[in-house]
């Protein structure tokens, strides 16, 4: 019976996860433009002939002296046109950005990237996480980079791939025709010729290898994790590594208590003053739900003195704003909520800071304040999960 | 299958305004709907989308978690409902076939998770980019976040029959026909499924005095 009422908690808690107005209208969108777009009795009936036509256009296309002097003036991802900034992510299948100079890039499934910039001579690319199969088409003075976090590849004509992974912070890279050259991550640059290969890890940057992971590289010391390597050794299936007691993977698992214990024991102070933005992030979650809500809070107040500006800052206000919230401290998570929509006021939390904001003038009986905010939310969240507050705040005479 | 009045497309199960913002007014039953369907009108297809977006977004969440790829999944289950609606033999049945076809894009969507071992170095799936797959992780509460990482490490089958069962709510005739199985077979895999889920809930501090003595 446990379960049960465990589920009807679970639905409650979910509801809360709709779909906006808009992002529905855009997958109704697309769907209809799918079907639309793939009459499939009328393709083999009539489509196929013109399926030819248009692969042997392609053929001449990619053939012709001229079209490779086109330069680089635009890319396509798959068969649509694509966006400068906007995001590709291949989720089961490879997505390829064709470039109008010959070049592509495959995103291997799982893998996130997005053209940064688009340039006569070359592209920015930012490969996000996962990995990224190239060729460049050499052209003089071409330049070409892919970002991978503190990374630089860059490129003037080569096949190359690269593989990112955000958690471990690794980059691995290996040239099959060209040259490249890797900068940044706290190493001196490298130039790869073809052939060869490459992993590095960002500087200082300890290993983490989660005790359930079977395939993980293994530990490695800091700043000795660097090496030129064959590259059929990239891509080898990577030995088990022994399991770590890394407080991530402890709190990855649900083990929160013994997470934070193992975080005492490196020095919890020290740890909040070390910690990159993302993991002050993770140490508040785990101190929160181990029911340290004074932990939490110096993680997140940590988060926000040396990440003054970023993201995480934000996230960390928000959080802030929680725990006061859940220790009845209606005033503090007010102040802490409206700092989050001050520093993002457009960022994925506005919308649930805004309806705590809500919750805690109408409790602190600033009615004026709770109105305020209440109409705010209906015009821009009017199917959100404090709509039916909302409207009852103002249904209040 | 629980069987449904026919209603309205622009209204969802709820009985809420559906979710789009240009919802279509249909006012025939599923036997209608799928002869337009068949009969390729835009219409007909849009008020699908329309009528069954919200069992098909509750089914996916329910199953797979917050994540900032639903509304890529609900595209992938309804572009599937739209191209194969010809083998769809009894039209009257379409809700329990919609959610056959969910629940196979659910299942695809966990074993190619699970096949791609370097993915599992993101904590949250495959799909969420970092920053904001830490915003869902705020935005979820407790006990969503600690369930759905427990159901992580649970197998796709185990986790696909639990999930139905307990967390959408659907009875074991409901999650039979839905998982495409005898009831038998779905006794089995989700008492299997039970005894995985309460173990590991037993570790869990968020979990532990749900499963030893109710709610908290």
């Amino acid at each position: 019976m446990s379960l049960e009422a465990l589920g009807h908690k679970l639905r409650d808690d979910l509801a809360q996860h709709e779909l906006t107005a808009a992002e529905s209208a855009r997958v109704r969108q697309r769907v209809l433009a799918r079907r639309a777009g793939s009459r499939g009795g009328a393709l083999w009936r009539f489509g196929l002939p013109a399926l030819g036509a248009a692969v042997c256009a392609a053929a001449l296309w990619l053939l012709w002296p001229g079209a490779q002097a086109e330069g680089l003036s635009r890319f396509w991802i798959e068969e649509r046109p694509g966006q400068i900034d906007e995001w590709v992510t291949a989720r089961d299948l490879a997505q390829t950005l064709r470039f109008s100079d010959g070049s592509s890039f495959v995103a291997s499934p799982g893998s996130t990237t997005r053209v940064m910039q688009l340039q006569a001579d070359g592209a920015r690319l930012t490969l996000e996480r996962g990995e990224l199969d190239a060729h460049v088409v050499h052209r003089p003075a071409s330049r070409w980079r892919v970002a991978a976090g503190p990374f630089v590849v860059h490129v003037t004509g080569t096949r190359f791939r690269v593989l990112w992974d955000p958690q471990l912070e690794l980059l691995a890279v290996r040239v099959s025709e060209g040259r490249v050259v890797v900068s940044g991550g706290g190493h001196p640059e490298h130039e790869l010729a073809a052939g060869s290969g490459l992993e590095l890890r960002v500087a200082g940057k300890p290993a983490l290898a989660p005790s359930h992971e079977p395939a993980l590289p293994a530990p490695e010391p800091p700043r000795a994790a660097e090496s030129v390597r064959d590259e059929d050794e990239l891509i080898r299936p990577r030995a088990a590594a022994e399991p770590a007691l890394d407080w991530r993977v402890l709190s990855t698992e649900g083990r929160y208590r013994e997470a934070l214990a193992s975080v005492e024991q490196l020095g919890f102070v020290a740890q909040c003053q070390s910690l990159p933005a993302r993991d002050l992030l993770t140490l508040g979650s785990t101190a929160r739900l181990a029911g340290r809500g004074e932990r939490a809070r110096a993680a997140y107040l940590a988060a926000r003195q040396r990440f003054p500006r970023s993201s995480e800052a934000a996230i960390s206000a928000f959080s802030l704003g929680r725990l006061a919230s859940d220790a009845g401290q209606a005033g503090a998570a007010v102040e802490w909520f409206q700092r989050y929509l001050v520093e993002q006021p457009g960022g994925q939390l506005a919308r649930e800071a805004s309806g705590r904001l809500i919750e805690h003038y109408k409790q602190l009986g600033n009615t004026a304040q709770a109105r305020a905010i209440a109409e705010r939310y209906l015009k821009q969240h009017p199917a959100g999960p404090h709509a039916a507050l909302a409207r009852s705040v103002l249904a209040q005479p | 299958m629980q069987r449904m009045a026919p209603r309205p497309a622009s209204l969802t199960h709820d009985g809420r305004p559906s979710e789009g913002s240009r919802s279509v007014t249909f006012l025939g039953d599923d036997v209608a709907l799928i002869a337009g369907v068949r009969a390729r009108s835009e219409v007909a297809m849009a008020a699908l989308y329309d009528r069954y977006v919200g069992d098909v977004r509750r089914i996916l969440l329910h199953t797979l978690g917050p994540r900032l790829d639903l509304p890529d999944l609900i595209q992938d289950v309804f572009v599937n409902v739209l191209g194969s609606v010809h083998k769809l033999r009894e039209p009257a049945a379409l809700r329990g076939w919609l959610f056959q076809v969910t629940v196979r894009t659910a299942r695809k969507h966990l074993r190619s998770s699970s096949r791609r071992w370097w993915l599992k170095l993101w904590p949250n799936g495959d799909e969420l980019e970092l920053t904001p797959a830490s915003m869902l992780e705020e935005q979820a509460s407790d006990a969503v976040t600690a369930t759905f990482q427990i159901l992580d490490g649970m197998p796709p089958e185990e986790r696909m029959v639990f999930s139905l069962r307990y967390v959408a709510g659907l009875d074991l005739a409901e999650l039979a026909e839905a998982c495409e199985m005898s009831l038998s077979t779905c006794k089995r895999r989700l008492g299997s499924a039970e005894t995985r889920f309460q173990a590991a809930a037993r570790e869990h501090d968020v979990l532990r005095d749900w499963v030893e003595g109710g709610a908290p």
